[in-house]
């Protein structure tokens, strides 16, 4: 199978190492870029095309709710799955009725992620 | 007619975030009374912009806004105290006003400034009459009591924005503090990197102690007394 191609969005930069880390364990997964911030996060969307955004939402110089919509009018291919460390009661709603595809709250078991990111990255 | 201190007084009309509001119960309350007060038929709570002079509350008149030449509202912020035009159309400062000499005939205008508690004239509270009228020391005392709760509500509303901001900030500094740290912890120990998850445990430890007591500090400025960590319930960690 085709590895699915992620881009990770964290301003944490331990953070993101320990997710490319165990989603490169995983197998199923190519990691084609890291981003800091949420202009990073539109940019590299822009030029990796990958099949899955993993987006935080609190980030410097651009937020993620900010970075969205961006993501979805340059990369419309591109599916975006929020996880932040903010819980989903307000947030999950606002997030996918700009364009998000999913939303998971940081803790959420890697193998929980994972799967969200096949689900997504397949279809 | 430049207030001496314009610029800074521009930051404050910013700063309370007021101009082009939608209309407002409280100051709507005010102007009916000043105008019932006074038996005017006008009385207007104007902020005075960069080039127009919008009204938050208009009780007896249409228009939104006007612009700041012919404004009265301009020269009244002008000098701290009342500002009072007992006949505009006998008066040398008022009777080439287009709002004298035109439609709409102002001829009494008494207005107090809206003094912020640092001393910027954001605007006025006004009573109108197309009748020449004297006033006495009472009314004008009067008016400025409006005024002053006028400012009152303002300054209300602009610290529970402040208050509103801060607490927005405190969940962010709370995500990017404990929140991330302990997801970076959790995610460290499932992939089986237990230096990296006792170090973050240790940092997010930390953090949060750092936290804590800032708000304390802040909710007691007064230093802490005994008795004032009792807790209702016992401390409880849950899953």
């Amino acid at each position: 199978m085709k590895p699915i191609r992620v881009l990770l969005a964290d301003d944490a930069a331990g953070y993101r190492a320990l997710l490319r880390l165990a989603l490169e364990e995983d197998g199923r997964f190519a990691i084609v870029g890291e981003a800091g911030d949420g202009v990073e996060a539109v940019q590299l969307s822009d030029t990796e095309r990958p099949d899955v955004l993993l987006l935080d939402l609190a980030m410097p110089v651009m937020d993620g709710l900010q970075a969205i919509p961006q993501v979805r009018s340059r990369s419309p291919e591109t599916k975006i799955v929020v996880l932040s460390g903010f819980s989903r009661n307000r947030l999950s709603d606002e997030a996918q009725s700009i364009g998000a595809n999913a939303y998971l709250e940081k803790g959420t078991a890697v193998a929980t992620i994972a799967d969200t990111l096949v689900k997504l990255g397949t279809d | 007619m430049l207030p001496e201190n314009e610029q800074d007084r521009l930051a404050a009309v910013r700063r309370y975030d007021v101009l082009d509001t939608p209309p407002d119960g409280s100051f709507d309350r005010i102007t009916a009374l000043a105008a019932r007060l006074f038996d005017v038929p006008i009385s207007i709570v104007s902020i005075v912009d960069t080039d127009r002079i919008w009204f938050k509350s208009r009780h007896g008149i249409g228009a939104e806004e006007i612009g700041r030449d012919p404004g009265l509202c301009a020269s009244a912020i002008c000098q701290p105290d009342a500002w009072v035009v007992t006949d505009a159309r006998l008066d040398p400062r008022t009777l080439d006003n287009p709002l004298v000499a035109g439609e709409l005939g102002l001829r009494f205008y008494l207005g107090v400034p809206l003094t912020t508690s640092d001393g910027f004239n954001l605007g006025t509270l006004n009573v109108i009459d197309i009748e020449p009228r004297e006033v006495s020391d009472e009314e004008v005392e009067t008016l400025r009591d409006l005024a002053a709760i006028v400012v009152r509500e303002l300054e209300l509303r602009l610290a529970m924005r402040i208050a509103f901001e801060e607490r927005r900030r405190r969940a962010v500094e709370l995500n990017d503090n404990i929140v991330q740290g302990l997801a970076l912890a959790q995610l460290a120990l499932e992939t089986g990197r237990e230096d990296a998850a006792r170090e973050a445990i240790a940092s997010t430890l930390s953090a949060a102690q750092g936290i804590v007591t800032g708000l304390i500090e802040e909710a007691g400025e007064h230093g802490e007394l005994p008795g004032d960590f009792v807790r209702h319930d016992p401390a409880t960690l849950t899953a």
